[in-house]
């Protein structure tokens, strides 16, 4: 009842302000990142800062180098210089979502999440400064790449899995999906599944000497990630193997990614469009910040809900090799709900 | 000549000359260098009757490419540590190299083609950090610890600014072709791995600097007053490290084909495990670099072997955690009512 009273109260100061339409000046947007070196996250912050110049609204774009620590105090110190903090952001860990929602709603600014928040918690437990919570439906990812993989092998042969940080939520989800895909037939077999967290170096390693252990039974790999994917086809270039083993990838699009599938060697990837991920979120705060949109009024599946996402292979992957341009960036984004595929059921 | 009548004394820094008195320390010497060498070869004894696919020629092959870039990597930090010294910064340096490497070589992202000079500027690069960290921690006077503890992160961002905004590819055929290439029938990356391990061999145990490294391992305190040149040694070993560090950034990212700032990732918990585990002591003056050699390939195996024997994920974390655990207090056994505090 307590908490539920503070974000009444949260919400009402919000609409005095909204009476007095936020000045754009006093607007500050930003979008938090783990890394610039991750072809997914350069690409948001592209998106992001294309957004906010089309406003010409201030970006500061905070990197916290996956440190829940200074992502919260790199955040705090922008809010306290004063101005109204539009934040689009993606959390390092689920734990990190609810010190994060609630430190700008105090301020009165508005915040989007995307990709991780703790499964129990909702925007509209927290009150209006957490407009929405973004996610992508992994197990749609590693379902759709599971089924390209068994296809391209015909319906037979043996397969190995590369899967993230076990501990991971999207990691899991992803190998949930392809497990999915694995189960609807019979004639493809899981030889084994590894961790490679992620991680180029260790992918190609695992993969290594997992085709010293499984040989010719060898026919396909999926990996969770684009970056695990590269690292297997390395180990299998090296095998001299290179074309005869299916890698799929479940996710990414990393621009390597999409140009291995140009060139044949991987045979999938997904995208989420960082570009549109990136200005999205600060295109929900402003409109409500604005006025254009009430987040007290709108339905609880623009306040949590799945973003549309594509499968990529060779048919559609040229479509995906140029970058949008800023225009295009922003016209995506004009109605930034237009994407929503679903509700985030749990 | 002095220092070595100094060293003599001094029970510690028993490996170039070790002290003979009674049998008790030519036993625990000899347990010391063959032990991990023993753990080594038990190792593969009980993957190669567990694990199917452990012994084989193509197997063999894939543990000694996977064992070659710690290798480089383990030669510098061996001779760090044996000065009692540490170096943190091997993935900074590793992630610094790499990205100007590639940045040099012909790429997709600029104009640069300099071949085998993109090598060596790189390798430059690994050198100038490593000469700092020298510099830092015996003119300054910060513990290595936290010197490179800086350097780790200093690398890391020069890494991030270079790298832009996308990745960088590497495209220079030749160079590239290293990646799953041969010299003297066997692959590139051992060549470079066997003769790190056979310059740092050398220079332990056939130069001057060898022989100091020991000495101020042993006592730095003594080997001063015996006239050691500590500082010029330290910030020499430094430099060695970092142009290893820069080697093994090279190399991997050749292996990827990409610049990659976490080209590095998980090479210091394996490298300064290895150098642990192979037997040369944290506080410095007794291992040597055929000792990390072993420990190096003693973990590879047990990644490798796990694997194979299909062992849990968890599993296999846990077991590598444990093993270096084990490896320490077997290794500091023997000397362990000699050591006054442990920190």
């Amino acid at each position: 009842m307590a908490s539920s009273a503070v974000a009444c109260s949260a919400g009402s100061e919000r609409v005095e302000r909204d009476g007095a339409a936020v000045d754009r000046g006093e607007m500050v947007m930003v979008s938090e990142v783990r890394s610039l070196t991750n072809p997914y996250e350069a690409a948001w912050v592209q998106g992001s800062r294309a957004y906010a110049e089309s406003l010409g609204i201030e970006l500061k774009v905070i990197v916290y180098g996956g440190d829940s620590q200074n992502a919260l105090s790199q955040l705090q110190s922008v809010l306290a210089a004063g101005k109204t903090v539009l934040l689009n952001i993606n959390p390092n860990t689920s734990a990190d979502t609810p010190a994060i929602v609630r430190a700008v709603q105090n301020s009165g600014g508005c915040a989007v999440t995307q990709w991780s928040k703790p499964a129990d918690l909702h925007p509209w437990d927290v009150g209006n400064g957490w407009a929405s919570y973004v996610s992508y439906d992994g197990v749609q990812q590693g379902a759709d790449t599971g089924k390209a993989l068994v296809d391209s092998l015909g319906g037979t042969g043996g397969v190995i899995a590369l899967q993230g940080l076990l501990a991971n939520d999207i990691s899991q989800t992803r190998f949930q999906g392809f497990q999915q895909a694995m189960a609807g037939q019979s004639g493809v077999t899981l030889l084994d599944d590894q961790p490679a967290d992620f991680d180029r170096n260790k992918a190609y390693t695992t993969t290594q000497t997992l085709l010293n252990k499984y040989g010719d039974q060898v026919n396909g790999i999926w990996a969770a990630t684009d970056s695990m994917a590269l690292g297997a086809l390395q180990a299998v270039r090296e095998a001299g193997r290179a074309g005869e083993i299916k890698i799929a990838s479940a996710a990414d699009a990393t621009p390597e990614g999409l140009g291995a599938i140009a060139d044949g060697e991987l045979l999938s990837t997904y995208t989420t469009d960082p570009y549109f991920n990136g200005a999205m979120g600060l295109a929900i705060c402003y409109q409500a910040m604005t006025g254009a949109i009430d987040v007290e009024s709108l339905p609880r599946e623009n306040r949590e809900f799945y973003v549309d996402q594509s499968l990529i292979t060779a048919s559609n992957v040229d479509r995906f090799r140029t970058v949008p341009s800023d225009e295009e960036i922003v016209r995506s984004v004009q109605d930034p709900f237009s994407r929503i595929t679903g509700p985030v059921a749990r | 000549m002095s220092t070595t009548e100094v060293t003599g004394e001094v029970t510690t820094s028993a490996e170039p000359r070790p002290p003979v008195r009674g049998t008790g320390p030519g036993v625990r010497r000899v347990l010391s260098t063959a032990g991990p060498l023993a753990a080594l070869l038990g190792l593969c004894a009980v993957f190669a009757a567990l694990a199917p696919g452990f012994a084989t020629a193509s197997n063999a092959a894939a543990i000694v490419e996977q064992a070659a870039i710690p290798v480089v990597l383990a030669m510098g930090a061996t001779l760090v540590v044996l000065v009692g010294g540490v170096d943190l910064s091997i993935e900074g340096v590793m992630a610094a190299s790499g990205l100007t490497f590639v940045l040099l070589a012909a790429n997709s992202v600029n104009g640069n083609d300099l071949g085998l000079l993109a090598v060596l500027i790189a390798l430059g690069v690994g050198l100038v950090f490593g000469v700092v960290n020298g510099v830092l921690h015996v003119v300054a006077r910060v513990p290595s610890f936290l010197v490179t503890l800086g350097t780790w992160f200093v690398g890391l961002g020069v890494a991030t600014v270079l790298f832009g905004t996308t990745t960088p590819q590497l495209t220079d055929p030749s160079l590239g072709a290293w990646a799953g290439g041969h010299w003297f029938g066997l692959p590139v990356v051992v060549v470079f791995a066997l003769a790190a391990v056979a310059v740092t061999v050398l220079l332990c145990k056939g130069t001057r600097l060898g022989m100091h490294t020991y000495a101020i391992g042993g006592d730095e305190a003594t080997s001063r007053l015996a006239g050691v040149p500590v500082g010029r040694t330290k910030i020499i070993l430094f430099a060695v490290a970092g142009l290893l560090s820069g080697l093994g950034g090279v190399l991997a990212t050749i292996r990827l084909g990409v610049g990659d700032v976490s080209v590095g990732s998980g090479s210091l918990f394996l490298t300064l495990s290895a150098v642990v585990v192979g037997g040369t002591l944290l506080s410095g003056g007794r291992g040597g670099p055929l000792h990390s050699l072993v420990g190096v390939l003693l973990l590879v195996v047990l990644g490798n072997g796990l694997l194979l024997s299909g062992a849990s994920p968890y599993l296999q974390q846990g077991a590598q955690g444990l093993i270096i655990v084990v490896a320490v207090i077997a290794t500091g056994w023997p000397a362990r009512s000699r050591l006054r505090v442990v920190k």
